[in-house]
C-alpha cells in the first residue's frame, strides 16, 4: 500500500514545519507536499491527488476561498479531503468556508504545542 | 303666554328650545315705526305693517307701487337702494306723495332675501328725542367719546369709559359691557348706571339667555333696540306672501318685534327699553354694549346710527388693546422660547434631564407642572399628574388626533379625557397637549393645576320648564338676585397666547429636531465609513500584528526541539521568557480588539431580558451545565433597553472576573436590580453583579478600569489581557450609563451599573 500524500496549501513556513512534524506524529509514512499559493495548490491537487489537504485562507496573493470555489467547479469530489486551517476566529469565514465545500475548519492556536496536537488528531482521524 | 312658534303638542323641552325659536320671522314691527317691503326688482308693495296709515292718509294696499307712497327724489333714492349693495341698512329720508310741502320722514332702507324693505320713523318721536340731547350734536359727542377712548390706557379704564360714553350719548339708565366667554356664557365687565340702582358689574349671565340664533343675529344686525316692553307688537300682512314660501325675514329690520320670551325677561327685569349694541372682532362676536331703561325709550334712527358707529370704533379700540397686550406677553414669552432653542441646540441630551429648560418652558406656556412623554418614558416636572394619568391623557389625544397632530387643551381633565383617574392628592386639572412626534419627546403635556373660583349669576342660570294650558314652555328667570356658584375640578383657561406660543414652540422645536435628526443622519453615515475602516484595521491588526508573534513562539519551540536533550537551563529559560512574552503580546493584542469592537459597532437598541442575557453569558465562559463549584443567582427579573450584544459582551467579562479572582470553595455570583431607588438617576436603574472573590484594595478600585490595569502577575489568577473592566465600562458608558465598584480585600466585590430599565 503506496503512502498517504497529505497537502499543505500554506504561505508560512514555520506553520508548515510545525505542520509537517504533526503529520509524522500521527504518520510517519506520509508523504507531505507543499504548496504556497493558490496556482500552486491547485496543480498539486491535480497531480498527485492528495489523501488529505490543509488549506490556509489568508495566503499570498490569493484568498483559500478563491481556491474552495475553483476546486468545487473543477475537482468537486476533492473537497471532502480539504481542512480549512487558518489565524481566522470569524464565525462569517468558518461559515464561507463549509458553505464552499470545505469539510472541516480549524482555527490555528496560537500556542504551538496546541497546533501541533491539533494537526496531528486531524490526520489520525482522516487517514485512519 | 305661549309663544306662537311652538308647536302645542311638543312637551320636550331643553334650554335650546330658545335656539330653535325662529325671531328673525317676528312677523310684526314695534309700534314706534312702520314697515313697508316692496318686491326689490319691481318695487310693488308686498308687505306692510298695519300702522302704516299713520304715516300715510290711508293704510298703503299690496300692489302699490313706491311712485304711487313718494315724491320723485324720493323714489330715486329707493331705486339706488334697490339695485345698490345688498343686506346694507342705508338711512335716507323719505317725502309722501301727497305731503310736498310737509317734512321729510326719517327711514332706513335695505335689501334682504329679493325685498326691499323700508322702515319709516315716527316723526314725534324725533322731536321729543331730539329735545333730550345734551347741548352737543351726535358728531361731537362721537369726537369727544373717542378721544376718551383712546386715553384710556388699560383695558379695566377702557371698559368704564366705553360704559360711560355709551350712556352719556344714548341716555339710557345702565349701561354695560358684556364680554363673552368661550363657552358662551357673558360677564359684566364694565358699567355705567343711572344713581338710585344697584350694580350688575361683575355678574356672570348664562349662554342659555342669549339663544344661538340670537347671537347669529347680533353679528347680521349689530344695533337692536326695543322702545317699549309693554307695547303691543304691530303684525305685518300679509304674513307669507305669495310667492314666498316663508314670512317676511326680518333679519336686518330696526323695529322688528320682540320675542314673547325675551319681553318676558326684560320684564322680570324690570327693564322698558334696551338696546344691544354688537361688538364683532374678527367676525367672531366679542361681546356687547348692553343698555336698559326703566321707561319707554325708542331710539331715533340717528341715534342707532351713533351707537353702529360707537359700536366699531369700540370693537377696534378692544381688539387693539388685547391685542396690545397679548403682544406684550408674546414679545416677553419670547425670549424664554429663544433660550429654549438655545438650550436644546447646545445640550442634545436635555430631554434626558429637563430641568434646566423646565423654568424657561413654563414661562412660555403659562403651566405649574408638565410631563415630557416619549416612546419609553415619562419625565414629569412641576406640579403633574402620575404617569398613570399622563399615559392616559396620551393614549386618548393619539387616539383622537389625525396624522397631523395639533394642539389641544382642557380646563377640565377629568371631563374631557375618558377614563381619566381620579387623584385625590392631584391638584392638575388642566392640561395643554404640545405633539412633537419625535423620538426625544413625542409629546410635551403643560399642566395647570386647578383654580376654585366663585362666579356670581345674575339670579339662578338654570331655566326651568313651566307648564301652561297644556303646554310646556320655558321661562325665563324672575329673580335675578345674585345666585353665586363656586367652580371646582377646573383650572384656569388656557388664553390665546398660551396656544399660540405651544404653538410656535412646536414649529421651532419640530425644525430643530428635525436638522439634528439630519444632523445625525450624516454623522452615522460619516461614522459608518470610520467604523468600516476601522473594521479593516481590526482585522489587518488581528492577522498581520499576530502572525509575526505566532513564528517567535513556532521558533522558540522548534529551537527547543532541535536542541533536544542537549539544551541547557539557561536556553531552555530563555526560550521559555520568549514564549511567555509573546503570548502576553498575544492577549494584549486580542484586548485592544475586543475593546476596539465594545466602542466602535453601532448599538441596536432593543428589549432584553436580564435573566436571559446572564444565562447566555455564563454560558460561554463556564459552558452548560455549570461545573460544580459554581453558583450564579439571578434575582429579580429586568427589562433593559441596550444593545444585546453589548450587554452579553459586559456580563462575559465580569463574570469571568468574578470566577477567576476567586479562591472560594464554592464560586458564588449573584446578579440583580438594586432596590435603592434614591440612587437611581433619571430613567436608569442600577444593577449590580457580586462575588465571593478575593476582593480589591480601595485604593485600587479605580483603577482597575484602566486598561491594561492588572493588579497581579500575570502568571496569577490565569493571565488575561486586563482589558475587561475596560470593555465594561466602555460599554456602559455607550449606554450613557455609569459603572462602579464597592470592594474589601477578602469580602468579594460588587460591581454596580446603570442601565435604561423598560416595561
Amino acid at each position: 500500500m503506496s503512502p498517504a500524500t497529505v497537502c499543505f496549501i500554506e504561505d508560512s513556513d514555520l506553520d508548515f514545519e510545525v505542520g509537517m512534524i504533526a503529520v509524522h506524529q500521527a504518520n510517519p509514512n506520509a508523504q507531505i507536499i507543499r504548496a504556497k499559493c493558490c496556482n500552486e495548490g491547485r496543480k498539486i491537487i491535480a497531480e498527485s491527488v492528495p489523501q488529505l489537504i490543509f488549506l490556509d485562507l489568508n495566503l499570498t496573493r490569493c484568498k483559500g476561498f478563491e481556491l474552495l470555489a475553483q476546486l468545487a467547479e473543477t475537482f468537486p469530489e476533492c473537497l471532502r479531503r480539504v481542512v480549512v486551517l487558518t489565524t481566522s476566529s470569524n464565525a462569517v469565514d468558518r461559515e464561507t468556508a463549509l458553505k464552499l465545500g470545505a469539510s472541516e475548519f480549524y482555527t490555528k492556536s496560537p500556542d504551538p504545542d496546541q497546533y501541533l496536537r491539533t494537526v496531528s488528531t486531524i490526520v489520525s482521524k482522516l487517514l485512519s | 303666554m305661549t309663544r306662537p312658534e311652538s308647536p302645542s303638542q311638543n312637551t320636550e323641552v331643553d334650554l335650546t328650545n330658545c335656539d330653535r325659536e325662529p325671531i328673525h320671522l317676528a312677523g310684526a314691527v314695534q309700534p314706534h315705526g312702520a314697515l313697508l317691503a316692496f318686491g326689490s326688482a319691481e318695487l310693488m308693495l308686498r308687505h306692510v305693517s298695519q300702522n302704516a296709515d299713520q304715516w300715510f292718509e290711508a293704510m298703503p294696499a299690496v300692489g302699490t307701487t313706491i311712485e304711487q307712497l313718494f315724491d320723485e327724489p324720493s323714489c330715486q333714492l329707493l331705486k339706488m337702494v334697490a339695485t345698490g349693495l345688498r343686506n346694507v341698512v342705508r338711512p335716507i329720508k323719505l317725502r309722501r306723495l301727497e305731503a310736498n310741502s310737509g317734512d321729510p320722514i326719517s327711514a332706513a332702507a335695505h335689501v334682504y332675501h329679493g325685498n326691499l324693505i323700508v322702515e319709516l320713523e315716527r316723526p314725534a318721536i324725533a322731536v321729543d328725542s331730539a329735545a333730550k340731547l345734551g347741548e352737543l350734536s351726535l358728531p361731537l359727542q362721537l369726537t369727544r367719546a373717542n378721544q376718551r377712548l383712546q386715553q384710556s390706557t388699560n383695558l379695566s379704564d377702557l371698559y368704564q369709559v366705553i360704559a360711560e360714553e355709551m350712556r352719556d350719548i344714548s341716555g339710557f339708565d345702565r349701561v354695560m359691557l358684556y364680554r363673552f366667554a368661550e363657552d358662551n356664557h357673558g360677564e359684566v365687565i364694565g358699567e355705567s348706571v343711572v344713581e338710585g340702582r344697584g350694580s350688575f358689574l361683575g355678574l356672570h349671565y348664562p349662554a342659555t339667555d342669549i339663544p344661538e340664533q340670537a347671537r347669529r343675529l347680533y353679528v347680521l344686525n349689530t344695533v337692536r333696540s326695543i322702545g317699549d316692553v309693554n307695547a303691543d307688537a304691530v303684525p305685518i300682512v300679509p304674513g307669507c306672501h305669495a310667492d314666498a314660501e316663508r314670512p317676511l325675514d326680518l333679519s336686518l329690520s330696526c323695529f322688528r318685534a320682540v320675542s314673547p320670551v325675551h319681553i318676558e325677561y326684560l320684564q322680570n327685569m324690570g327693564v322698558r327699553a334696551s338696546m344691544s349694541i354688537s361688538i364683532v372682532i374678527d367676525d367672531r362676536l366679542w361681546g356687547l354694549i348692553a343698555c336698559h331703561h326703566y321707561s319707554a325709550k325708542p331710539l331715533r334712527l340717528e341715534e342707532r346710527a351713533a351707537c353702529e358707529i360707537m359700536g366699531l370704533v369700540v370693537g377696534n379700540y378692544l381688539s387693539a388693546r388685547e391685542q396690545s397686550e397679548v403682544n406684550h406677553k408674546r414679545s416677553r414669552r419670547r425670549r424664554n422660547f429663544h433660550n429654549v432653542l438655545e438650550l436644546v441646540t447646545q445640550n442634545a441630551d436635555v430631554w434626558r434631564s429637563m430641568d434646566t429648560i423646565w423654568p424657561e418652558l413654563r414661562q412660555i406656556v403659562d403651566s405649574s407642572g408638565m410631563a415630557v412623554v416619549s416612546e419609553r418614558t415619562i419625565q414629569r416636572l412641576g406640579s403633574a399628574p402620575s404617569e398613570e394619568s399622563v399615559r392616559t391623557v396620551v393614549q386618548y389625544l393619539e387616539s383622537i388626533q389625525e396624522e397631523e397632530a395639533g394642539i389641544w387643551d382642557t380646563q377640565c381633565l377629568a371631563d374631557a379625557v375618558p377614563g381619566y383617574p381620579w387623584e385625590a392628592d392631584s391638584k392638575v386639572c388642566g392640561c395643554l397637549a404640545v405633539p412633537l412626534s419625535a423620538p426625544e419627546a413625542n409629546w410635551l403635556l403643560f399642566f395647570r393645576d386647578e383654580y376654585v373660583s366663585e362666579v356670581t349669576w345674575a339670579g339662578n342660570p338654570d331655566k326651568t320648564a313651566v307648564a301652561t294650558e297644556g303646554t310646556v314652555r320655558l321661562s325665563p328667570r324672575k329673580s335675578f338676585e345674585q345666585w353665586k356658584t363656586t367652580v371646582h375640578r377646573q383650572s384656569r383657561r388656557w388664553a390665546m397666547v398660551d396656544r399660540e406660543m405651544a404653538e410656535e414652540l412646536r414649529s421651532g422645536l419640530v425644525e430643530l429636531l428635525s436638522l439634528r435628526a439630519a444632523e445625525l443622519v450624516r454623522l452615522n453615515e460619516e461614522l459608518a465609513s470610520i467604523n468600516a475602516d476601522l473594521d479593516s484595521f481590526a482585522y489587518a491588526a488581528s492577522h498581520d500584528l499576530r502572525e509575526p508573534l505566532r513564528g517567535i513562539k513556532q521558533t522558540a519551540f522548534l529551537l527547543r526541539r532541535e536542541l533536544g536533550t542537549d539544551i541547557n537551563e539557561s536556553t531552555d529559560q530563555r526560550l521559555a521568557t520568549l514564549s511567555k512574552l509573546a503570548s502576553r503580546m498575544d492577549e494584549l493584542i486580542q484586548g485592544l480588539l475586543r475593546l476596539s469592537r465594545a466602542g466602535q459597532a453601532n448599538l441596536q437598541f432593543e428589549r432584553v431580558d436580564l435573566k436571559e442575557v446572564v444565562h447566555e453569558a455564563l454560558e460561554m465562559v463556564v459552558g452548560r451545565p455549570a461545573p460544580s463549584g459554581i453558583e450564579v443567582v439571578i434575582a429579580g427579573d429586568a427589562i433593559l433597553w441596550a444593545d444585546y450584544l453589548c450587554v452579553r459582551e459586559l456580563f462575559t467579562n465580569l463574570i469571568t472576573n468574578g470566577l477567576k479572582y476567586n479562591e472560594s470553595d464554592l464560586k458564588r455570583l449573584e446578579v440583580g436590580v438594586w432596590q435603592n431607588s434614591d440612587a437611581s438617576d433619571e430613567g436608569h436603574a442600577i444593577f449590580y453583579l457580586r462575588d465571593n472573590g478575593i476582593g480589591i484594595a480601595p485604593e485600587n478600585v479605580e483603577e482597575v478600569f484602566q486598561v491594561f490595569r492588572r493588579l497581579h502577575l500575570p502568571e496569577e489568577y490565569g493571565g488575561g489581557s486586563g482589558a475587561g473592566l475596560t470593555i465594561c465600562h466602555k460599554i456602559i458608558t455607550r449606554h450613557g450609563g455609569r459603572i462602579w465598584i464597592e470592594s474589601e480585600p477578602k469580602q468579594g466585590s460588587t460591581i454596580f451599573f446603570t442601565l435604561e430599565q423598560v416595561g
